[in-house]
């Protein structure tokens, strides 16, 4: 179903329920492999998933339409996983550090992972990257994310962006040697 | 050393048997609970509660308002002269002071039975007062 087609029948209070439960099914999958890769742990993602299509649900009314309705998603997306990471870094009381720990320990736990070695060594090696670096990677290396729709996603410049996803080529590369 | 490029690009995530399916349900339960809220209904609920409310408080207002005070003159006027005079003896106040600050008027002089100033022998005429200190010696 086209975004239009869904938004009209979203702004129809006789059909709303309807097209709102096609929208979530549009893109929930995008959504959640959006704040897996970030969150790692699947309970996290489940939640934050939610909140995000809740958050969604509220603010559809003020959407008017000058972004792509996914960009507008993405950018709700985007922005939650990124304020979930910096509450839970605050609420530690321990340094920075042992929050990238318990997401590593979750890569080497978590049953609903599955992968060789490298695989799980490349994730590692993300975690040790800021978070909205380690964003900008995931959108241009798994989800191969053109810069300009991610320029309009983070309201960052194309130039920062490549900037970014190049730098963070770098340290996980350097990651993998040295490991 | 190895190059990102030379990794195989895959998903190592994985979710439960049918999750995509209960998640769709499990937002739409959410959200069908939270309805937008009807803004005529919220300017009635406001009326039919907040104008109680504002009714009380102004009522409660006119009952419990501090009252004006009065005027200084009605304020000493309530004290007992002893006081007062026991006050003017234990405190600082000159003779001197005290008069500059009672600051005489032609109402004050009227009140304490005080001719109003002036030339006190403008109306008397000579053989008048003559008798007087006469009289009076």
């Amino acid at each position: 179903m086209l975004d239009n087609e869904l938004l009209n029948l979203i702004r129809n209070s006789e059909t709303r329920n309807y097209g709102f439960n096609m929208l979530v099914r549009t893109y929930q999958q995008r959504v959640y492999w959006l704040v897996r890769k970030m969150v790692i742990d699947h309970d996290d993602a489940d939640d934050l998933t939610q909140e995000i299509f809740i958050k969604l649900h509220r603010s559809i009314d003020n959407f008017r339409g000058d972004s792509q309705l996914f960009t507008w998603i993405y950018r709700i997306a985007t922005n939650e996983c990124l304020s979930h990471l910096s509450k839970k870094k605050r609420r530690f009381i321990l340094p920075i550090e042992d929050v990238t720990e318990q997401l590593v320990s979750t890569l080497d736990t978590s049953p609903h992972i599955t992968g060789d070695e490298i695989q799980k060594k490349l994730q590692k090696a993300l975690l040790t990257l800021p978070d909205k670096q380690r964003l900008v990677f995931n959108l241009k290396y798994f989800e191969e994310m053109p810069y300009e729709e991610m320029a309009e996603i983070t309201k960052t410049s194309v130039g920062a962006l490549k900037a970014s996803f190049h730098h963070a080529v770098k340290k996980i590369e350097d990651f993998l040697a040295n490991d | 050393m190895k190059k990102l490029g030379d990794i195989e690009k895959k998903n190592i995530f994985e979710v439960p048997d049918g999750y995509f399916d209960r998640l769709a349900l499990q937002i739409q339960s959410r959200t069908e609970i939270l309805k937008p809220a009807d803004p005529i209904l919220r300017w009635r609920l406001a009326f039919r509660y907040a104008i109680p409310v504002i009714v009380i408080g102004v009522f409660l207002f006119f009952i419990f308002k501090p009252k004006a005070p009065s005027n200084v003159s009605d304020l000493l006027a309530a004290v007992p002269t002893e006081h007062l005079i026991a006050y003017l003896h234990e405190s600082d106040i000159s003779e001197h002071e005290l008069l500059e600050a009672l600051q005489l008027t032609n109402l004050n002089a009227d009140s304490l039975n005080l001719p109003e100033e002036g030339n006190f022998t403008e109306d008397i005429n000579e053989s008048e007062l003559k008798s007087v200190l006469e009289n009076e010696l």
